[in-house]
């Protein structure tokens, strides 16, 4: 398919005759790109798929309301982080584990899970991302991963950059120490 | 001349170097040799076809857009009056010490957990105890972002809520 501009997609979703043309547009051009940045965030399949729907539904719900006073993809990412922050808070207050617990844990359903095929450094990593406060964990996935600009994530956080760059620089020197603290050299 | 470079070679090079920099993680190399070295490959999978079926799924299952009339931007404000008013008592609660206020608690944490825009920015507020000047943890927030912001509040809310905050504005 062809992949059409963004100014495109939103000429599409602002009339009614295409708007339907316009979300198909939108979704296939975006659900990789948010997908993924979900799915570092809650690591399992099957909440990432939730987690994505959910997105889209309310991404279809508000796009009329978007007046692109801000980059699409940025007010897309920010929706998106919200619902998988919303997510984890959720999954968090369920189970009611300890920090240890809960990574433990978290390691143990890794290693279990079919769509996960990670070796014992990689589990550390996603452990290490769990011990940073949410905020921290954005920043930390959006330019770790997705290479985004701080521009882009101030756009995307409503924080200044100053902020993020600070707060990518804490999230890093965090998660080096964990990986220090627990890689075991022997393997 | 035995070597040849491509044309203008040089005068691009300058330009290439630097996109390189900036698309390059900050600190890692330096800071962080363990992380640097962990970045070259993604552990997760997805099922096969799954973005194809997403598509059909979002495709098919799509909500039904509900018409927006005066009433709802009136509930809107209402709603997001409530969450200030609501989230201004506790976090004078939290610094009175008086947490076992459950039902504002739970008023709260409803909020917290059904809006998704500007859930940062309150969480930010929380953490740093809320200071003097609270208005300016929201400037960086534009018109469209405070336009979802209403709205999820609203869509978020059933028939009675929504009733019961009519009868109240």
């Amino acid at each position: 398919m062809k992949e059409y501009s963004d100014e495109q997609i939103l000429d599409d979703l602002a009339s009614d005759e295409n708007f339907d043309r316009g979300f198909g547009l939108l979704v296939h051009k975006y659900q990789e790109q948010l997908y993924w940045h979900i799915r570092r965030l809650v690591h399992f399949h099957e909440d990432a798929d939730d987690v994505i729907q959910n997105t889209f539904i309310k991404v279809f719900r508000h796009i009329k309301s978007f007046k692109r006073e801000s980059k699409l993809y940025t007010w897309l990412y920010r929706i998106a982080s919200n619902e998988a922050i919303s997510f984890l808070k959720k999954r968090k207050k369920r189970r009611s584990l300890g920090q240890t617990e809960m990574l433990e844990q978290l390691g143990q359903d890794l290693k279990a899970d079919n769509y996960f095929d990670g070796e014992e450094a990689e589990i550390l990593l996603i452990q290490a991302t769990e011990i940073l406060p949410s905020r921290q964990k954005l920043v930390f996935r959006m330019r770790y991963n997705d290479d985004m600009s701080y521009d882009d994530m101030s756009e995307v956080l409503g924080i200044t950059v100053g902020a993020i760059k600070a707060s990518y620089h804490h999230a890093v020197k965090k998660i080096e120490n964990y990986l220090k603290e627990n890689i075991d050299y022997a393997e | 001349m035995p070597n040849k470079l491509p044309k203008d070679y040089f005068k691009q090079l300058h330009g290439r170097i630097m996109q390189n920099v900036h698309a390059m993680p900050d600190y890692l190399e330096e800071d962080a040799p363990l992380l640097n070295g962990l970045k070259a490959r993604s552990p997760y999978i997805v099922p096969k076809d799954y973005f194809n079926e997403l598509e059909n799924i979002l495709s098919n299952n799509r909500p039904k857009l509900r018409t927006r009339s005066l009433t709802f931007y009136r509930i809107a404000v209402a709603a997001s009056f409530a969450l200030l008013i609501y989230f201004s008592f506790d976090a004078l609660a939290l610094s009175s010490g008086n947490t076992d206020d459950l039902a504002l608690n739970e008023i709260v944490s409803y909020y917290m957990e059904n809006s998704y825009l500007i859930e940062q920015d309150m969480m930010d507020i929380l953490e740093e105890e809320f200071d003097d000047n609270p208005v300016s943890y929201f400037d960086g927030i534009g018109d469209d972002a405070l336009e979802l912001y209403l709205s999820s509040v609203i869509d978020e809310l059933g028939d009675e809520e929504l009733a019961l905050i009519e009868e109240l504005y």
